[in-house]
């Protein structure tokens, strides 16, 4: 049997004095959506960020226990760096290079780890942009600035940029969360489609968002895991009213009532 | 009106006057050097290639030029510059990257105290270390002196530009499977490529403008450039020699040269401010 995409075990975080994760253990298994869900500041983003080790750039940040990424202890291992090559990040708000083209935030990646060059870089920008559904919309201003692209193009450009180093494993953070209903539903399809080759750990405190993309996930609460499984047995059975809150956040933040992707 | 009414107004009113007063003052001696540099240099200056180009002339006669000091003054900056921003780029990403640990605090601490020495004290040392060996003063101990003094100005300016990389893409960075130093040198630290000018800048500011380091190690070759590794001089030794003679032609020399500096220094606090004022996050 293939090892998970990621496993935690016993897995403590803190900032300084405050402890914001508590004995998670969680296994992402391989191929799937895996949706880690739960309120505001509960710890989802800190445990996306322990996977890939982000949560060091942190002042104060104190990681124990275990996290195994593609078979590798991320946190002890030599071959850390390895492993971690091979996960790619999406985050909440889009953050594409300032100082950089539409075509090098793409390239940037591979570029910097000799993946490709020349004709070869070009394919693979042109197959990360299709992939992110973005190559129709800037195909004749690939060398604008990125940030003359729009809120929601440029999340896509972030999905390139993170597809273009060819991950294993997609950590994506409330990838929706700042986009208007429209490109939150063109992300939603793009993790769809994503899903078939690329293992994908969403962040989201949308409990309708994780029953329309993943099949497993995790519920935290307060730093801890309160329920881990088959993503309909976490909506359905235990801690039915924190879901229920979460389902009620999200109805009452959208003005139409009806919940979309990650709005706040 | 009431009586604690009129006081505040009337304290407000004196501390708009005080204030306005020191900026005034302030104003009045920054247009005083200028006007003097000016109205005392622009004669000297007008000479135009020949003060540029010429040595100086003999004590209480032609004005002549600056030539070789200026010849000294590009050569031994543009090394200093170089010096500084080979140390002071990898130094300011280092306080910047490793702060925390004891390596980062102890390098903090020698940016620090090399930035309050007097500068004299570090044209002292250069002596010692490498004048003496070399038995004779030049150019390049010139430069490296003012390496040393520009230093902890391009070290500081590199770290506060790191720190001021937001974190969301400080994040995006690290997420593109580098290692920590790839990530640093070769994404970091190009998005911020203004702020790493504007410290290199500044740094070949300091050194344009210091003299005490200079006074043991460049020598007093003020009639030719013998090279790099021969006595020199820079602008503001010659100042510093010159305007204290009582010869007129050497004074206006001094004064020439003075303008020459202040114009080269605009220049370069200018090109820095541009810099400075363009770079994004």
């Amino acid at each position: 049997m293939r090892e998970p995409a990621v496993r935690t075990l016993g897995l403590n975080v803190w900032f300084g004095q405050n402890q914001v994760l508590h004995s998670v253990s969680i296994t992402v298994p391989r191929g799937a959506v895996y949706a880690v869900l739960g309120p505001s500041g509960c710890g989802k983003s800190t445990l996306l960020r322990t996977i890939n080790r982000l949560v060091l750039l942190r002042e104060g940040a104190k990681v124990e226990g275990l996290v195994e990424v593609l078979g590798v202890d991320v946190y002890r291992d030599h071959s850390a760096e390895e492993a971690l090559s091979r996960v790619g990040m999406v985050f909440q708000t889009p953050n594409p290079f300032p100082h950089l083209s539409i075509y090098d935030n793409v390239a940037i990646g591979p570029r910097l780890r000799g993946m490709a060059r020349g004709r070869e870089l070009d394919k693979l920008v042109r197959w990360a942009l299709e992939k992110a559904a973005l190559w129709d919309e800037v195909k004749d201003r690939l060398k604008s600035p990125a940030s003359s692209l729009s809120g929601g193009q440029q999340q896509r450009l972030c999905i390139a940029r993170a597809l273009a180093t060819m991950p294993e494993l997609l950590l994506m953070d409330e990838p929706t969360a700042n986009l208007d209903p429209v490109n939150a539903a063109k992300i939603e399809e793009l993790i769809r489609e994503l899903s078939r080759e690329v293992t994908i750990i969403l962040v989201t405190h949308d409990a309708e968002q994780a029953k329309r993309l993943a099949s497993a996930g995790a519920l935290l609460f307060m730093g801890r895991v309160v329920s881990e499984g088959p993503i309909s047995s976490i909506l359905s059975r235990s801690y039915s009213s924190i879901i229920q809150s979460l389902v009620h956040a999200a109805r009452t933040s959208h003005p139409t009532g009806k919940p979309h992707a990650g709005e706040r | 009106m009431k009586p604690r009414s009129i006081r505040r107004k009337l304290a407000d009113r004196a501390v708009h006057l005080l204030t306005a007063a020191s900026a005034l003052a302030i104003l009045g001696v920054v247009g005083h050097i200028l006007l003097s540099a000016v109205v005392e240099g622009l004669p000297a200056l007008l000479l135009g290639a020949s003060f540029l180009l010429e040595p100086p002339g003999p004590p209480g006669g032609d004005v002549g030029g600056v030539g070789p000091s200026l010849a000294g003054t590009l050569v031994t900056v543009a090394i200093a510059t170089l010096a500084s921003a080979a140390l002071g780029i990898p130094a300011g990403v280092m306080l910047s990257e490793e702060r925390g640990s004891p390596l980062a605090k102890a390098a903090e601490k020698a940016v620090e105290l090399i930035a309050e020495s007097p500068s004299i004290v570090v044209g002292l040392v250069v002596f010692t270390l490498l004048v003496v060996p070399m038995r004779r003063p030049s150019a390049l101990a010139a430069a490296v002196s003012l390496g040393v003094v520009a230093l902890p100005y391009v070290a500081a300016q590199v770290r506060e530009s790191l720190a001021a990389i937001p974190l969301a893409y400080r994040e995006a960075a690290f997420s593109l499977g580098l290692r920590k130093w790839e990530a640093v040198f070769l994404v970091l630290l190009p998005m911020n490529a203004r702020g790493v000018a504007t410290a290199v800048l500044l740094g070949s500011m300091r050194a344009l403008g210091e003299t005490a380091p200079v006074l043991f190690t460049a020598g007093a070759a003020f009639h030719a450039f013998y090279g790099i590794d021969k006595p020199s001089s820079t602008l503001s030794l010659l100042i510093f020699l010159f305007a204290g003679t009582p010869y007129e032609n050497w004074r206006r020399l001094a004064w020439g040269a003075v303008l020459l500096l202040t114009l080269l220094s605009a220049s370069l606090a200018f090109a820095t401010r541009r810099l400075a004022g363009r770079v994004r996050m």
